[in-house]
């Protein structure tokens, strides 16, 4: 099964060039189930990623462009009076799409936000009393701009944490960039991409992860990775358990892409930022790339033998 | 952490736990310091129980008071604060003193570690068997307050508590054994020992009635064990001085001069022992015949008897060796056949005329000697503890008259008797026989063992024994002393009555008790710095290098330590075989000078190889690869594939 995976991946690095390692995290965020935000400037191949992932998997694509007049109502649907019928009718929004690209979310109002956050939490939506279901598969990629920028509302770390990856995509290396320049690949391609994959066998895959074995001794890693964020100084808070279980399941999606059906702790390394990052906050002694300290706190957590 | 605040005395059940522990350690002293001191110990304790009870602070004068009050009682009782009676008693005072003052975990740790020495000190009064088991009690419950004290928990975890603290009495017997052969050895007690003792067992002077005093004396004399053959019973004659002095009545031990090299004659070894000698409060050892020379600690004296400069005061053992003289061509000095053959020049007319007439029947002295004891064998000469007691002319009364007596009256009056012939002769005093004891492998001669019997000076053969009570018919014997005749060498071959009483349960029982008892006296208590230095000689360590025991020891105990400390560090780090093995495998690399981090995975060090090393990684790959479906692939976790990944790191 893991060999159906890795033309997908193929595919996706003839789009966004240069980017495998936030390619595969894409993946594996996806087979994991989780969502996915990119936190970047504008124009760094946020979007291209987004309608890549979703063409390659044969995913039906919705694109919301958060604003900060777009309103709940904007995102989910809304009930319109239908003439003809005399009666309320409910206008599905563009939330009821497999994969949905969120683009400038932190540009938008709280409440805007938390449409979308609810929604992805619940895997469904209530609109005056009455529930739909979200479809399945259902996968959102947001993207933020960094939260210094003008005309932001940063995203609250109990909403963060709905998503399973922050990943950064950061400038191309300069051999990509002037491929890119020369503007014979990358979003070009978009177009060419055929769906590799049934949805069927999607739901498979993300099956077939959840199966992966994770032992007694990985989990004593995980252990002792989750103590060192709730007794590192840096931080105010640690790792909440929903923080480990996430860490847990990206780490058997990254296994999976790895070909193998059980984890290793360079499986947790590999997956530690991006889960971990986004769910820590700096106490208030301490300033700095967030992600460093969370690297460095990598780095001296020691694998049990 | 525990802050010292939460191990607070005051949590319950501490303070009558420390108390129970003060009324333990002090229990065996009670019976050896005068009794005000016991019983104001007891009222010391008591007062704190109440106050305890009553949860009132005794006021700190009063305390002071008491102090100074016992401080002078001590003073006053002995004369002296110092000196270990005094010092005893002052201490146990103040160690129950400084309970009523404690208030703190400071104290009670003070209190507990008193405990300790406290404890020792009744060793100094007791060396008893009994008393090394309960001295074992004592510690383990000291252990047991000192584990309560500082356990969170407190005195309620005490069924835990106990086993804890047996445990850590029990660990810590290889420590004990360590530090009992090797510890360097004072040659003698730290505190002086009690020397004033009226002395026990046999006495330097024989008087009609006094060895028959013992006969009911089953304390044990001495032990004595044999390297290699021993004598037959009836032939273990321990000879302890000799008399040679008679004023009428009472004989007498002359002051012996030390015996001159060149007056001993040539000799062939017999036997070989140790004795271990009870104390007995005298300076006389004995040995059985002949005695040699055989220990620099030993004097021999110019009549072949053993003693040493000090008196007896606590069990002490020593090497003797029994010896064959020849005597031939060697002749008495004029001087001392004058000496063993004076007499008192009146008195005991009867005798000495009988025994000129029997001397003058005969030719020479061994057929005078024969003639005596056929008298003695033939006549109705008794045997007895309670003879009839006379006060003048007691040889005469005893020999033609009563003819009842016992082995002082016969040993003395044939002395007498070879004396007024002429013939040299002396008694010698000392014990006859010894119970062979099968569970220890020696023999017990017992202070009912003594005896007294007679040397007569035959040219050319020396000091032969004469034992005159073993030539009395059996059938004249007091039936309750036959055993102990028959055990007596025979002169005439008319007894071997046949008298082997079948062991009982109950002498068995002795047996056992008595030989558990000698291994303790002899062997624990015993081992002074003699027998240590004996041990290290056989290990090449001289007796004037036990400075470098010293640093041996701590060598040791350091090394111990380490051992210790380092088996530890594994053994609760790590108990699991395959840690155990990877770590093997990764110290192995880093041996081929791989540098490995610490947030390194398998796979991160199989990628490093690959990279850096590939020369290594064609080698530990699999064994790599093994561990790693050991450890993260749970359906590989089987005996049969920690066997393998194990066989896998030892090849490498």
């Amino acid at each position: 099964m893991h060999n159906q995976i890795t033309p997908i991946l193929t595919q996706l690095n003839q789009v966004v060039l240069g980017k495998s390692h936030q390619i595969k995290l894409s993946v594996a965020c996806l087979l994991a189930q989780g969502h996915l935000l990119i936190e970047d400037l504008p124009g760094m191949g946020k979007t291209t990623l987004g309608q890549a992932i979703a063409k390659v998997f044969g995913l039906e694509f919705q694109r919301i462009q958060f604003t900060s007049d777009i309103l709940p109502a904007d995102i989910i649907g809304a009930n319109i009076f239908d003439k003809d019928d005399g009666q309320f009718k409910f206008h599905a929004g563009p939330i009821f799409s497999q994969l949905i690209l969120g683009d400038e979310i932190n540009r938008a109002t709280p409440k805007a936000q938390s449409a979308l956050l609810e929604a992805m939490e619940e895997q469904q939506v209530t609109v005056e009393g009455e529930t739909f279901d979200l479809p399945e598969p259902f996968f959102v990629i947001a993207t933020q701009n960094p939260s210094h920028q003008v005309g932001t509302y940063p995203l609250p770390e109990s909403q963060l944490d709905r998503f399973l990856f922050r990943i950064e995509l950061g400038y191309p290396d300069p051999s990509f960039e002037r491929v890119l320049l020369k503007g014979q690949s990358g979003r070009n391609n978009l177009h060419e991409i055929e769906p590799l994959l049934e949805l069927s066998t999607l739901a498979e895959i993300q099956k077939k992860v959840t199966s992966i074995t994770v032992s007694e001794h990985l989990l004593s890693y995980v252990m002792i990775l989750i103590n060192a964020t709730r007794q590192s100084p840096d931080f105010a808070h640690g790792l909440s358990p929903r923080g480990g279980l996430a860490l847990i399941s990206a780490a058997k999606a990254w296994a999976f892409l790895d070909g193998r059906n059980y984890v290793l702790p360079e499986d947790v390394q590999q997956i530690f930022v991006p889960t971990v990052a986004h769910r820590l906050e700096f106490s208030q002694k301490t300033s700095g790339p967030i992600i460093a300290i969370v690297e460095d706190l990598l780095r001296q957590a020691k694998v049990p033998d | 952490m525990i802050q010292a605040k939460e191990l607070s005395i005051f949590r319950p059940g501490i303070i009558p736990m420390l108390i129970m522990i003060q009324l333990i350690v002090l229990f065996p002293l009670w019976f050896e310091l005068p009794i005000w001191i016991s019983g104001v110990t007891i009222a010391i304790l008591s007062l704190k129980y109440l106050s305890y009870k009553s949860d009132i602070n005794l006021p700190y004068w009063l305390i002071i008071i008491f102090v100074i009050l016992a401080f002078s009682g001590v003073f006053f009782y002995f004369k002296t604060i110092s000196g270990r009676d005094a010092g005893v008693a002052l201490i146990c005072l103040m160690y129950c003193f400084k309970l009523v003052e404690s208030k703190s975990y400071r104290d009670a740790a003070l209190v507990l570690f008193l405990s300790f020495f406290i404890m020792v000190m009744a060793f100094l009064f007791n060396q008893s068997i009994i008393m090394g088991f309960y001295l074992l009690v004592t510690v383990t419950s000291i252990l047991s307050g000192l584990i309560a004290l500082n356990s969170v928990n407190g005195f309620d975890a005490l069924k835990n508590l106990g086993r804890i603290s047996v445990n850590a009495v029990f660990q810590a017997m290889p420590i004990m054994i360590i530090l009992f052969f090797v510890f360097p050895r004072l040659p003698g007690p730290l505190w002086g020992w009690d020397d004033n003792r009226a002395g026990t067992g046999i006495s330097d002077s024989m008087s009609p009635g006094s060895v028959s005093s013992l006969i009911n004396n089953d304390e044990p004399a001495f032990r004595v064990k044999f390297n290699g053959n021993a004598p037959s019973a009836d032939q273990m004659y321990w000879r302890g001085l000799t008399m040679s002095n008679f004023d009428g009545f009472i004989w007498r031990a002359t002051n012996q001069a030390f015996q001159k090299t060149d007056n001993i004659p040539p000799s062939t070894l017999l036997y070989d022992y140790r004795i271990n000698l009870e104390p007995n409060y005298q300076k006389w050892l004995f040995g059985l015949e002949h005695l040699g020379n055989p220990d620099s600690s030993i004097i021999l004296y110019e009549d072949f008897t053993w003693a040493k400069l000090q008196k007896n005061s606590k069990p002490f053992s020593y090497k003797g060796v029994a010896v064959d003289y020849n005597y031939n061509g060697y002749k008495l000095t004029d001087y001392a056949r004058n000496n063993y053959t004076r007499l008192p020049s009146s008195g005991n007319i009867l005798t000495k005329q009988w025994a000129k007439d029997v001397y003058q029947k005969g030719s020479g002295t061994e057929e005078f000697i024969r003639r005596v004891l056929n008298h003695i064998n033939i006549q109705d000469y008794y045997y007895t503890r309670t003879p009839e007691v006379l006060l003048d002319n007691v040889v005469d009364g005893f020999w033609l008259k009563a003819r009842e007596g016992f082995c002082e009256h016969y040993a003395g009056a044939f002395v007498f008797i070879m004396r007024a012939a002429g013939v040299p002769a002396r008694v010698v005093a000392g014990y006859q026989g010894g119970e062979y004891n099968p569970y220890g492998d020696y023999y017990l001669v017992k202070q009912s063992d003594a005896h007294a019997w007679a040397e007569v000076w035959i040219d050319d053969k020396g000091w032969v024994r004469v034992d005159p009570t073993s030539a009395i018919h059996p059938s004249r014997v007091e039936t309750n002393l036959l055993e102990q005749t028959n055990r007596r060498e025979s002169w005439f071959g008319n007894k071997r009555i046949a008298f082997d009483l079948p062991e009982s349960f109950l002498t068995k029982m002795r047996m056992r008790w008595d030989a558990i008892k000698s291994f303790w006296d002899d062997t624990l208590m015993g081992y002074g710095q003699e027998q240590q230095n004996d041990w290290l000689s056989k290990l090449g360590i001289k007796s004037n290098q036990w400075r470098y025991l010293g640093y041996g020891l701590v060598a040791v105990l350091l090394f111990s330590g380490l051992i210790f400390g380092l088996w530890l560090l594994r053994h609760s780090r790590s108990k699991d075989p395959i840690e155990i093995a990877y770590l093997s495998l990764k110290s192995k690399l880093i041996k081929q000078g791989v540098e490995i981090q610490a947030n390194w995975g398998p796979q991160s060090l199989l990628k490093h190889l690959q990279q850096n090393h590939p020369e290594l990684s064609k080698k530990y790959a699999t064994a790599i690869k093994s561990y790693m479906l050991l450890r993260y692939k749970s359906e590989s976790a089987t005996d049969e594939w920690l066997k393998r990944f194990q066989r896998q790191v030892k090849k490498l």
